[in-house]
C-alpha cells in the first residue's frame, strides 16, 4: 500500500523563500495541511482519466478562502469534480465550508443564465418572461434607451463580486461615466452598519472584514451577535476558533437563541434581543473603573490620554493648539504638552521632548478657561450610571455574572473580544461595535497575539497611503481605510465633481428631507437610501427635477437581500426606464429586468487583480485562475464595463483613463494590450488586460518576472510574501506604525463621529457621541425594554445559516439544498419556544402568520418550536424564500426574510435595523 | 497492514456541513435526495445538568470490525478491506437492501436506477463513477485514500471535529486519542466493533496536533 497519512508537523509554507519556520507565535493552527499533496503524489493510481489543479479564490462570503480546483478530462471533455481549500494558503489551509465546497455547482447549475436576454414586449417586469438576445443586441437595447437617460439619472448597484473584489473598477466605471450613484452591497447592511463602529477607533474599512481574530492564541473569548463568522460559517475564522476550542479556551456567547456559536460556548448567555450593548458599557464600565487595561497601549498608543472640555453645546471637543495637536498631560512634570497631529505615539512632544501621559487630569484642571479632563475620564464619567445592575434590568442577565464575566475578561493573559460580522439589525449596532472595539482597545488587544489581527495586505495597503499620500503619482483611489471612505463620500456627494453638477441622490435626499426624520442618515454613502424617492420623482436639486431613470444592478439581489417593499416598488416603476441585471444565476431580481447581461462564473475567469489573502496575518498573494473555459455566452465585470462606457459616454477609452486618473493604472498600456488582445479574439480581452498590468506591476514591486509570478500563482495559487510575526514586529498598528484614523491613535475619542455631530449640529444624539453611551434599542418604540410583551407577542431575530450565503443564489444548489432539507425547519421554520406555542394552540410544524407590528407587514412560515430560543423572542435563518421559479430547487423553501423586517433606518449610514420591531404571531 | 479510524471530537463542530457537501461531491451520491447522503450532521437539542443545549453530531458508518451487512449479503457484493474501510461493488449489488436493514447505525441507503439516470446529469455522463444501482455506503472516501488523500469529509472539515488516522500508527493523533480511553463509540455492546470514535473533548495535551 502506497498510501500514507499526511504528515500533521509544522512545515514552513515560505519553503521557497528561505525564511525560517514560525516562531512560537503561530497564527492558524497546526492542523490546517500546509502543503497538501503534490501533484506528483497523486500522479499516476490506476485511473485512465487526468486530473489538473486549478487555483481560485471562494466567491461565497468575504472571507476570501484560498481554494482548490480538481478537474478531471475524459474523452476530451473537461469538468470540475472537487472543490477544496488550497492547502499552500496559511489563511484557510485545506479546509473550505459546505458553500465553498458546492461552488462549482453553480458553473453547472441548470439555472445559470446562458447568455444575454431581453424581456419581451408586452411582458410585466417580474415575470421572467425573457427572450435570448446576442451581446450587440443588449448592447444595442441599452445604447437605445439610455440616449435619453442623463448619467445622474444612472445608478450602479455593486454587489458580490464589487464588494470583495472589483471595487476600483466599479468605482472607477461609475465614475467614467459621472454616475454619481452607486449602491454597493452587502457593504451597507454587512459593512458599515456594523463596521463602522469598530472602524472609528481603528481606522479601519475592508469590506472583506478588518480583522481576524487570533483565537488560538487567547484565552477568553467572548462573542455576541457573532454567529456568522464563526458557526454561520467564516472558515478561515472557524478553524482559528476550533484551535481555541481544542485548547479548552473559555468561550463566552451572548445570544437569544443556540446559534451554532453559542452551542460551542463555556457560557451562552441569553441575552434579551437589541441589548448587548448595555452589556458591553457595563463591562466597559468594571474594566475602567477596576483598572483592567494595557497601560501602554492606552497611554502611549490611544487618545485616552488626550485632553478635552464641554464646548458651548454642552457637547466633549478634544483641546487642541492653535496648529489642531492634541494635548496630554505629562505625569512627571503636571505641564500640558501639546503632541503631534498624527503619530501612533504619545511619549513625545511636538519639540521632540519625552512625554509621560496621564490618564488622568487632577480635579479642577483648566486651561484658557476651559476645564479640561482626560478623554479616559470623560469616557469614565459617562459611564458611570451604566452598572451592572443597570445592565441586568435591561439584558436580563444578573449583575453578578456581567461583573465575573468582566472581572474574568480582565484578568486574562490576552482576552479577546470578538469584533462580530455583520451589522445593520439594531440602530445601537454601530455603538455596540464601537464599545466592542473600546473593550478590545482598552485591554491593548488590537495588531498582537491572542486579539484582533489585522490581514497583512490590509497593512501593506495603510502603508502605502502614508508613506505616498500627498505626493505627486499618489491616485485618489490608493487611500485605504477610512480616509477612502470619507474621499468617496466627498466624491459622489459633491456637485462640482461632475460636469453636469449634481451630487448622488443619497445626499440630495438626506438634505431634502427632514434632519433625524425617518429616513436621514448622515453618510448614506453607498446605501440605497433615497433610491426609492428618486425613482419616484421626489426629489429636487438646485429647483431641477433629480429622477432615478436607470439602475445597473450586478450580482446583487436586493429584492432578497434588502427592503422587499421598497425594491418591489422601485423596479415596478415605469419611471424606472431601464433595468439592467449582470449575474451569473436567476434571481429574484433578475426576474425585474429589461436586459440580463451574463457573468462568467468564478470559476472560468482570471481574475483582472492581484489580491491580499483576505485577512491572512501572513502576506500572500492570490488570485483567480480560471479553471475551465466559460460553458456559455458569458462575459467578465470588466470586459461589460468597458464596453458600457463606450454605450454611456461615447468611448470606451474613458473607462482606461479613468483607471488611470483614479488608480494609477496606466491608460495607453491597457488600451494597447486591450486591442492586442481583441486581434487575438481573446475572450476577455479588458479583463486580461487590466490582469497583465497589475501583475506586471506587482511582479516589479516583487523584483521577480512577471510570468514568475503567473506561473507561481497559477500552479501553487498563493505566493508566499513574508509571515505575520516579521509583519508585526515592524508594522503592527498602532504599536509601531499609526493607525489610519485621523491621528494615527487608537481613538477612543470618535473624530469620526464628532465630524458628523458637528457637521450637523447633533450635540446631544447618542448615535454620534464621540464617547461610548447608551442607545435604547427601538423595539417597542414607546415601551420600556422589560415591559409585558402581549400574548402572541414576540422580539423578532435572524441569523445566517451556514449553508446560505448573503446575496448569493446558493439555496439553489442541490447538494445545500439536500442538506437544508435534512434539517428541515430548523433551517426553513421559525423557532419559537414550545412553552409559548402551547399556550397559542401552535403545533410543531403548522403554518404561521407573523406580522411585524411596526410595519404591519405579513408573511408566513412554518413554526419550528425548541427550547433553544428565549420564550419572548422568535429566531429565523435568512437566505430563503426565493420566489422566482427560474431558481428550480430555490423557489418557494422557506420564509423570505426581508418580508417582513420593516423600513426603519439608522441615522448614522442608513442601515436597514431589521430586527427593531416585534411580531405577532397567529397560527393558520 | 493499516488499521483506519475516524474519531469525531463533538466539542467542535460547529454544525457547518462541510462534510456533508464534500462527501456528496467526491462520492457522487444522489444529493437530490437529502435521505440519501453517506453521512449526516444532526442537530440535536438535549437538556444537560439542567439547561437545554444544542450539539451537533455527526454520523457515518462505522467501518465495523464485524459487519453485520458483510454477514448478510447474499452476492458478496459488500466486504471489509483488510485495512479497515467496509466497501461496496455496484456490480454485484442486486438491491435486496439485507444490508441496510441488517446495519445498526442505518448507515446504507439504495441508490436507484432513476438516481443513476439523474447523476448523468448532474455529474456529467462521462464522468460518472458509478453507473449501476447499488446499496451505497460510506468507505472512508476509499479512491481517495488510494490517492495518498484523508477521507473528504476529514480533509475539509473546518473545526478538526473529524480526525482520521491509522491505529497501527502509534503517532497518529486517531491512537492517541483512542489509547486515552477516553473515546467512545456508537451501540458498543452490540460486537459489532465500530472504527468511528466520539469523543466530549480532545484529551488533555493532545490539542494543536
Amino acid at each position: 500500500m502506497t498510501w500514507q497519512f499526511p504528515k500533521m508537523t509544522r512545515r514552513s509554507f515560505l519553503k521557497g523563500t528561505g525564511a525560517s519556520a514560525f516562531g512560537v507565535t503561530l497564527y492558524r493552527p497546526e492542523w490546517i495541511k500546509l502543503p497538501g499533496p503534490t501533484k506528483d503524489e497523486t500522479a499516476d493510481w490506476g485511473q485512465t482519466w487526468k486530473t489538473r489543479e486549478a487555483y481560485s479564490i471562494c466567491n461565497y462570503c468575504s472571507s476570501f478562502c484560498s481554494v482548490r480546483a480538481t478537474i478531471e478530462e475524459r474523452n476530451g471533455y473537461e469538468r470540475i469534480v472537487k472543490l477544496g481549500g488550497n492547502p499552500r494558503s496559511t489563511l484557510n489551509g485545506d479546509k473550505l465550508c459546505a458553500r465553498g465546497q458546492s461552488g462549482f455547482r453553480q458553473v453547472y447549475s441548470v439555472d445559470r443564465i446562458k447568455g444575454p436576454m431581453i424581456r419581451v414586449p408586452g411582458s410585466k417586469r417580474g415575470e421572467w418572461a425573457f427572450r435570448s438576445a446576442s451581446w450587440e443586441e443588449a448592447y444595442a437595447y441599452i445604447a437605445s434607451k439610455a440616449k435619453a437617460i442623463k448619467p445622474y439619472e444612472w445608478t450602479v448597484y455593486g454587489g458580490w463580486s464589487t464588494c470583495s473584489f472589483y471595487i476600483p473598477e466599479t468605482f472607477t466605471f461609475t465614475l467614467a461615466n459621472e454616475i454619481p450613484n452607486l449602491i454597493t452591497s452587502p457593504t451597507q447592511n454587512c459593512v458599515f452598519n456594523g463596521h463602522l463602529g469598530t472602524n472609528s477607533l481603528t481606522g479601519n474599512y475592508v469590506v472583506h472584514g478588518e480583522v481576524i481574530e487570533d483565537y488560538g492564541n487567547s484565552d477568553y473569548i467572548i462573542a455576541c451577535i457573532g454567529n456568522a463568522s464563526i458557526g454561520g460559517v467564516s472558515t478561515c475564522r472557524a478553524v482559528r476558533f476550533a484551535e481555541a476550542k481544542e485548547k479548552r479556551t473559555k468561550v463566552i456567547v451572548l445570544d437569544p437563541r443556540a446559534s451554532e456559536t453559542a452551542s460551542k460556548a463555556d457560557e451562552w448567555l441569553q441575552v434579551r434581543p437589541g441589548s448587548d450593548l448595555a452589556f458591553m458599557l457595563a463591562m466597559l464600565r468594571e474594566l475602567m473603573q477596576g483598572g483592567h487595561y494595557h497601560d501602554t497601549f492606552v497611554r502611549v498608543h490611544s487618545n485616552l490620554p488626550f485632553l478635552c472640555y464641554r464646548d458651548e453645546h454642552n457637547a466633549w471637543q478634544l483641546y487642541r493648539s492653535a496648529n489642531g495637536e492634541p494635548a496630554v498631560l505629562d505625569a512627571a512634570s503636571g505641564q500640558l504638552c501639546f503632541l503631534p497631529a498624527f503619530s501612533n505615539r504619545n511619549d513625545a512632544d511636538v519639540a521632540g521632548q519625552a512625554v509621560n501621559p496621564a490618564l488622568q487630569a487632577p480635579a479642577g484642571f483648566a486651561q484658557d478657561g476651559k476645564a479640561l479632563v482626560t478623554v479616559f475620564q470623560a469616557q469614565l464619567a459617562g459611564l458611570e450610571s451604566y452598572t451592572p445592575e443597570w445592565a441586568e434590568k435591561i439584558t436580563s442577565i444578573p449583575a453578578a455574572t456581567i461583573r465575573r464575566i468582566s472581572a474574568e475578561f480582565g484578568a486574562a493573559k490576552q482576552p479577546l473580544l470578538q469584533p462580530g460580522w455583520s451589522g445593520a439589525r439594531y440602530g445601537n449596532m454601530q455603538m455596540l461595535r464601537r464599545t466592542q472595539a473600546l473593550i478590545q482597545g482598552l485591554v491593548g488587544g488590537i495588531d498582537r497575539a491572542g486579539g484582533w489581527l489585522f490581514g497583512a495586505e490590509w497593512r501593506n495597503q495603510v502603508a502605502y497611503m502614508q508613506n505616498h499620500i500627498g505626493k505627486p503619482g499618489f491616485p485618489p483611489m490608493g487611500r485605504a481605510g477610512m480616509p477612502f471612505v470619507e474621499w468617496t463620500a466627498k466624491r459622489f456627494g459633491d456637485p462640482n465633481n461632475f460636469s453636469h453638477g449634481f451630487p448622488a441622490w443619497s445626499v440630495v435626499h438626506r438634505d431634502s428631507i427632514e434632519k433625524l426624520s425617518a429616513h436621514w442618515a448622515a453618510m448614506p454613502t453607498s446605501t440605497d437610501v433615497g433610491f426609492l424617492p428618486a425613482v419616484k420623482g421626489e426629489l429636487k436639486y438646485k429647483g431641477k427635477p433629480y429622477q432615478a431613470k436607470a439602475i445597473l444592478l450586478n450580482g446583487t439581489n436586493p429584492m432578497r437581500d434588502a427592503r422587499e417593499k421598497v425594491w418591489k416598488d422601485a423596479l415596478s416603476d415605469p419611471a424606472l426606464e431601464l433595468v439592467v441585471v449582470m449575474d451569473v444565476m436567476a434571481s429574484d431580481t433578475g426576474a425585474y429586468a429589461d436586459v440580463i447581461l451574463p457573468e462568467s462564473s468564478y470559476l472560468e475567469r482570471d481574475e483582472p487583480s492581484i489580491y491580499g489573502n483576505g485577512v491572512n496575518p501572513d502576506d500572500m498573494l492570490i488570485t483567480r485562475n480560471k479553471a475551465i473555459e466559460p460553458l456559455f455566452d458569458t462575459q467578465t465585470l470588466p470586459d461589460v464595463f468597458l464596453k458600457l462606457t463606450g454605450v454611456l459616454s461615447g468611448d470606451e477609452h474613458n473607462y482606461p483613463r479613468a483607471l488611470e486618473r483614479f488608480t494609477g493604472l496606466p491608460a495607453d498600456r491597457l488600451i494597447a494590450l486591450t486591442e492586442k488582445f481583441r486581434a487575438q479574439k481573446v475572450r476577455d480581452p479588458f479583463n486580461q488586460a487590466l490582469r497583465q498590468v497589475r501583475f506586471e506591476g506587482k511582479a516589479e514591486e516583487l523584483h521577480v518576472a512577471p510570468d514568475h509570478l503567473e506561473k507561481v500563482l497559477r500552479e501553487q495559487g498563493v505566493y508566499p510574501v513574508a509571515q505575520a510575526q516579521e509583519l508585526l514586529d515592524k508594522g503592527g498598528m498602532p504599536w509601531k506604525r499609526p493607525l489610519p484614523t485621523p491621528s494615527g491613535r487608537a481613538e477612543f475619542f470618535s473624530t469620526l463621529y464628532g465630524d458628523m455631530r458637528d457637521t450637523f449640529g447633533l450635540y446631544d444624539n447618542p448615535f454620534f457621541d464621540v464617547l461610548a453611551t447608551y442607545i435604547p434599542p427601538r423595539e417597542r418604540a414607546n415601551k420600556a425594554v422589560d415591559a409585558p410583551l402581549e400574548d402572541d407577542e414576540f422580539f423578532f431575530t435572524f441569523g445566517m445559516v451556514p449553508t446560505v450565503s448573503h446575496c448569493s443564489p446558493n439555496n439553489d444548489f442541490l447538494p445545500l439544498v439536500g442538506i437544508n432539507a435534512f434539517r428541515g425547519d430548523v433551517y426553513h421554520g421559525v423557532w419559537m419556544h414550545p412553552d409559548r406555542a402551547k399556550h397559542l394552540g401552535i403545533r410543531q410544524g403548522q403554518k404561521i402568520e407573523l406580522r411585524n407590528v411596526v410595519s404591519g407587514e405579513r408573511t408566513e412560515a412554518s413554526a419550528y418550536l425548541t427550547h433553544l430560543t428565549r420564550e419572548d423572542t422568535l429566531f429565523m435563518y435568512s437566505g430563503f424564500g426565493a420566489k422566482t421559479p427560474a431558481l428550480r430547487y430555490a423557489s418557494g423553501v422557506g420564509t423570505a426574510l426581508n418580508r417582513i423586517t420593516g423600513d426603519l433606518t439608522e441615522p448614522v449610514s442608513g442601515g436597514t435595523s431589521n430586527q427593531e420591531y416585534t411580531v405577532r404571531v397567529r397560527a393558520l | 497492514m493499516a488499521h483506519y479510524a475516524m474519531v469525531i471530537n463533538v466539542d467542535t463542530c460547529v454544525g457547518c456541513n462541510a462534510c456533508m457537501a464534500a462527501c456528496s461531491q467526491a462520492n457522487q451520491t444522489p444529493v437530490w435526495d437529502s435521505s440519501k447522503f453517506r453521512t449526516y450532521v444532526h442537530d440535536e437539542e438535549f437538556k444537560k445538568d439542567g439547561r437545554w443545549v444544542r450539539q451537533f453530531f455527526p454520523r457515518l458508518c462505522n467501518q465495523c470490525d464485524n459487519p453485520p451487512c458483510v454477514t448478510v449479503c447474499p452476492t458478496g457484493a459488500t466486504w471489509k478491506e483488510p485495512s479497515g474501510p467496509v466497501r461496496v461493488n455496484p456490480d454485484v449489488c442486486m438491491g435486496c437492501e439485507a444490508c441496510a436493514m441488517a446495519c445498526p447505525y442505518d448507515a446504507r441507503y439504495p441508490i436507484d436506477r432513476e438516481d443513476v439516470e439523474q447523476a448523468k446529469a448532474y455529474y456529467g455522463e462521462e464522468f460518472l463513477k458509478r453507473t449501476h444501482p447499488a446499496v451505497d455506503k460510506c468507505d472512508f472516501c476509499w479512491d481517495r485514500l488510494q490517492q495518498g488523500l484523508e477521507p473528504a469529509c476529514v480533509e475539509t472539515c473546518v473545526a478538526h471535529s473529524r480526525i482520521f488516522g491509522d491505529l497501527d500508527k502509534p503517532d497518529d493523533l486517531v491512537t492517541k486519542i483512542v489509547a486515552s480511553g477516553k473515546a467512545k463509540t456508537l451501540l458498543p455492546e452490540l460486537g459489532t466493533g465500530p472504527n468511528v470514535y466520539y469523543v466530549d473533548k480532545l484529551p488533555e495535551g493532545l490539542a494543536n496536533e
